[in-house]
């Protein structure tokens, strides 16, 4: 047994390598400079706690835990279309095997490429208006509003990555026995009986991975587009922290504020990691 | 079975060590970075003088990385952090390039000979007297008037408001007798909001409160700044604006709409830049686009300094750590030559900061007017590159609130102040 | 199947059956938009920025191949991401079998403390992070922007693969182990063929992640350029000629999209058995 675990650390040993060299180094050695008000030039100065002090009065930094939160709310309507999409393709909706093939394009498109295209689209001239007044409706801006950007870009994302969620699903419901759903039927169920009493329950552990996976999806991914279609704006409506972090960074030269606004945001993160973790416990048991 | 992880681990580190040896392949090699070489219309600029330059210095290869723009001072950010990257930059003026001031090498006497030549330095100048970039173009703002509305207004369409009355005539009719906005701010980042703030701000403040501005001594709160707010919240409440400001680019969509005869007015740069005379010509028309210098609001024309906002627009700086001092000096006196700008100009339409260039050879009509402007009434400072990067920012993010109506002049003006003293009190 | 038996079933899946059809619509039109914008020229797309080209040109195509150098940062995007697919099936398939096959001290910690690499966003430690890639002398080097996505996608694949790997009986390796066979080649020769479905499920998505990279790109190749920043940096300060952005967008999904189309078939494999069993 003793040789097991050597070779089990030799396995392991390259992925934890790149891990410690390339994601978990970064974190350690730059949050040390949270505590200074290093520019990026000049040498840094201590200033202990102060830049979390200004955090806490940071209205832009407010706003983006804000946003954060509402995307994070989202979630449920990133893996319940998803799931109430396959669930319909499996059952062979008029159109089925049309939309499989439809749903797919958008996952390999990157955020620079969706976002460059939709924010031609959703411009206030663009073509979502255009159609909004063939149809009769009072055209919306809707990335220059800010009761709409962060619904649009949140739309767009949602988007971006439903064919994904739609395909996994699609690949969790060929398990599900035929012979169930017969005989559900033969008992009477009437189909949304079938679909929400039988077929969806039966999804649970796809759901949970579908849930993880999106999540991180959620917390890693929006920058782009949000840089692209919005740059945050109108006023702090699309702001997230990375991308107030990437403007202290850059434009404002203010890089410890950034490391701090980093601790803060992984501290955040993690919490969100924990209760995460404990589903995939569950799945790892 | 341990020689095969041993030999995966060995694969591993020869893959290192192969990145690491690829990354010193050339000797001697000039990097220059910019945000706009790859643009179709600039690139014959910058073609030139890497060929020039590699003619003149035989064995020295020119490296030239158009970084995105968007990126672009986060990019320089990690590079001047590492010590790493560029021996040539390209800089926007103002605050943007001073800002970075010490991370660029101060040129002071190596560049004396060309000095005297060069137009747009105060945008670059440091407050021990050296420069950090020296300017490649000359920019600034004016009003671009499309005559096809105009005329369809009944106005003349060769006018040209001079006065803050003037200009509402020119909106009332717009708005009254065509379809047309009188204004579009394409205001999607934010900045186009700035830039007519400014214009605003050029047009009504004296030259003490310009300098008060410049200085960074000039209170948000104070009455002068408050009637440049108002002028603009009068021209958001007369309803003058274009609709959807906030989702459109100030370099396309607000040309489009301006070149689709959807616009009167669009607020457009002097120099190199698709909301320039070039471009907007090219899409209008030539001799379908008028020039107007941002109005004297609250007094006369006289009172008015006669003035253009005028200053250099980007210019070529010198990392401090760069081992090629001497070729980057020269470098950067190759693309400001007479002979780069004068290809700039030719195919890009910027108008060079070397005063060298014959720029009468340009036969646009806008651009004539321009360089009447630039020959009679310049300043050489523009209020637009000295805002404070946070308030900048700020007002980039509460301009956008104010046109849609979700914010108050008041709201934004304390906002504003308050930034301005965190900033003061963080430099101290 | 059959499906609605009730009349009321049929209008309502009809129904879904219509919005559906919007959905697939709003999908296929960007795409259909994007190629026609890339057909106008410059000056029709401000004209008539939504109708159909009039008078079709490749002239856009052209300028992104040739002015643009587009095709020498195409090669680059497709060296970093074979080495980076290659590195990342390599490291995860390695990690994934032995965390979830083996029986080892700190086995669960290594595990958690892998996949929490999932939730940190690059933008957070930008500025180390370049500072490593500076001291080990990365910069610049199309194999250390491979390494980079080798250590970014890595965790994602660890998680596929592991929770791919525990539906395996372990009994299996047992035998093999009772037979005289060393870990290497259980993992070589029972671990990795039975893994296929899911490690063309994870290179597939890796490919994604690599080819659409801007970021770490931007961080590493300063010299050089792969399609994504060369697209990203065509945007230019001002970003005038979008045809020409369309048709750089249409060479660089291009490759993807075949990919996709290619392998549709496969991607489902393997999602299925990695995730059911978990």
């Amino acid at each position: 047994m003793r040789n097991e675990r050597v070779v089990a650390y030799l396995f392991v040993l390259p992925a934890l390598g790149l891990f410690l060299v390339f994601r978990f180094f970064p974190l350690v050695a730059g949050s040390v400079y949270a505590f200074t008000d290093w520019n990026g030039i000049a040498d840094a100065r201590w200033i202990g706690l102060a830049n979390f002090r200004e955090l806490i009065f940071d209205p832009v930094f407010r706003d983006t835990m804000r946003n954060t939160a509402w995307v994070i709310l989202s979630l449920p309507i990133w893996v319940g279309l998803p799931l109430l999409l396959a669930v319909f393709i499996h059952l062979g909706v008029p159109g089925a095997p049309f939309f499989r093939a439809a749903y797919f394009f958008p996952i390999v498109l990157s955020s620079i490429i969706i976002g460059t295209m939709f924010s031609i689209i959703m411009r206030f001239d663009g073509s979502l208006n255009q159609l909004f007044i063939l149809l009769g409706l009072e055209p919306v801006d809707w990335l220059g509003d800010q009761r709409f950007a962060l619904i649009s870009v949140v739309s767009v994302a949602i988007w971006a990555h439903f064919g994904m969620n739609v395909l996994i699903f699609l690949s969790g419901l060929s398990a599900v026995p035929p012979e169930i759903i017969d005989a559900a039927r033969v008992d009477g169920a009437n189909l949304w009986q079938v679909i929400f009493r039988i077929i969806i329950p039966m999804l649970r552990p796809i759901v949970e991975f579908v849930a993880v996976i999106t999540m991180i999806t959620v917390v890693t991914s929006m920058f782009g587009l949000i840089y692209i279609m919005t740059g945050g704006g109108p006023g702090t409506a699309t702001y997230m922290p990375e991308f107030l972090i990437w403007l202290m960074q850059g434009e404002s030269n203010r890089l410890g504020y950034a490391a701090a606004m980093s601790i803060v945001l992984f501290a955040f993160v993690g919490c969100i990691g924990v209760v995460q973790i404990r589903m995939m416990r569950r799945e790892w048991e | 079975m341990f020689k095969r992880i041993a030999l995966l681990s060995t694969i591993t580190s020869l893959a290192l060590a192969a990145g690491a040896s690829l990354a010193f392949a050339a000797d001697k090699t000039l990097v220059v970075w910019d945000f706009k070489s790859t643009d179709p219309l600039v690139k014959p600029y910058f073609d030139f003088v890497k060929e020039t330059f590699e003619k003149a210095h035989p064995g020295v290869v020119i490296k030239q990385i158009a970084q995105p723009a968007d990126s672009y001072y986060t990019v320089l950010g990690t590079a001047i952090n590492a010590k790493q990257g560029p021996d040539v930059a390209l800089l926007h003026g103002g605050n943007q390039a001073l800002d970075r001031a010490d991370a660029f090498v101060p040129l002071k006497d190596e560049v004396a000979d060309v000095v005297p030549k060069l137009a747009g330095l105060p945008a670059f100048l440091r407050s021990d007297g050296a420069y950090v970039a020296l300017p490649l173009t000359v920019q600034g703002a004016v009003y671009y008037m499309n005559k096809e509305v105009l005329r369809e207004a009944g106005l003349d369409a060769d006018m040209v408001p001079q006065t803050w009355e003037d200009f509402t005539a020119v909106c009332e009719a717009i708005k009254s007798k065509t379809k047309a906005s009188c204004l579009t701010i394409g205001n999607k980042d934010g900045v186009d909001f700035i830039n007519v703030i400014a214009a605003i701000a050029e047009g009504t403040w004296s030259k003490e409160t310009r300098a008060k501005f410049i200085a960074h001594d000039l209170s948000w709160t104070s009455d002068d700044m408050r009637a440049v707010f108002q002028t603009m919240q009068t021209m958001i409440d007369k309803g003058w604006l274009e609709k959807g400001a906030n989702s459109y680019s100030p370099y396309t969509d607000a040309v489009n709409i301006f070149a689709g005869a959807r616009t009167g007015l669009i607020l457009g740069l002097i120099s190199d830049a698709p909301n320039s005379w070039k471009n907007v010509e090219d899409l209008a028309g030539s001799g379908e686009v008028g020039v107007a210098m941002p109005v004297a609001i609250g007094q006369t024309p006289e009172q008015k300094p006669n003035r253009l906002e005028v200053d250099g627009g980007i210019g070529f700086g010198i990392t401090s750590w760069s081992q090629n001092k001497d070729l980057a000096v020269d470098y950067i006196k190759t693309a400001v030559s007479p002979e780069a700008a004068a290809v700039l100009m030719e195919t890009a339409g910027g108008l060079p900061s070397n005063e060298a260039v014959d720029v009468s050879t340009i036969d646009s009509p806008a651009a004539k007017e321009i360089i009447r402007l630039l020959n009679c009434c310049t300043d050489d400072k523009r209020i637009k590159s000295y805002y404070g990067v946070a308030e900048r920012r700020e007002l980039q993010r509460l301009g956008q609130l104010l046109l849609t109506g979700d914010t108050t002049v008041d709201q934004v003006l304390q906002s504003l102040e308050s930034v301005r003293q965190a900033e003061i009190a963080r430099a101290k | 199947m059959r499906l609605a038996q009730k009349r009321s079933e049929r209008i309502g899946l009809w129904l879904v059956s219509a919005f559906m059809l919007i959905l697939a619509a709003s999908t296929i039109y960007p795409i259909f938009f994007t190629i026609s914008t890339a057909l106008k020229s410059t000056r029709e797309f401000i004209r008539h920025g939504f109708s159909i080209p009039t008078a079709p040109t490749f002239e856009k195509f052209v300028t992104a191949w040739t002015t643009i150098k587009l095709d020498a940062y195409f090669m680059n995007s497709a060296i970093v991401t074979v080495i980076g697919v290659t590195l990342v099936l390599l490291v995860s398939s390695l990690a994934g079998y032995a965390l979830a096959q083996m029986r080892f001290r700190f086995r669960k910690a290594i595990y958690f403390f892998l996949l929490s690499g999932l939730m940190i966003p690059v933008q957070v430690v930008m500025v180390p992070l370049f500072r490593i890639i500076v001291e080990l002398g990365m910069l610049n080097s199309r194999v250390g922007l491979g390494i980079l996505y080798g250590a970014f996608f890595s965790p994602f694949g660890i998680y596929l693969t592991s929770s791919y790997f525990a539906s395996i009986p372990r009994e299996l390796s047992e035998a093999a182990k009772v037979d005289g066979a060393s870990y290497w080649q259980i993992y070589r020769l029972i671990m990795l063929p039975l893994a296929r479905p899911v490690l063309i499920t994870l290179g597939i998505l890796t490919t994604l992640s690599c080819w659409n990279d801007v970021l770490l790109s931007l961080l590493v190749l300063q010299d050089d350029r792969t399609l994504m920043v060369g697209i990203a940096s065509l945007r230019g300060e001002y970003g005038a000629d979008i045809p020409l952005v369309a048709a750089c967008v249409v060479i660089g999904a291009a490759p993807v999209i075949a990919i996709f189309l290619i392998f549709q078939k496969k991607i489902l494999g393997g999602i299925m058995v990695g995730s059911v069993k978990g």
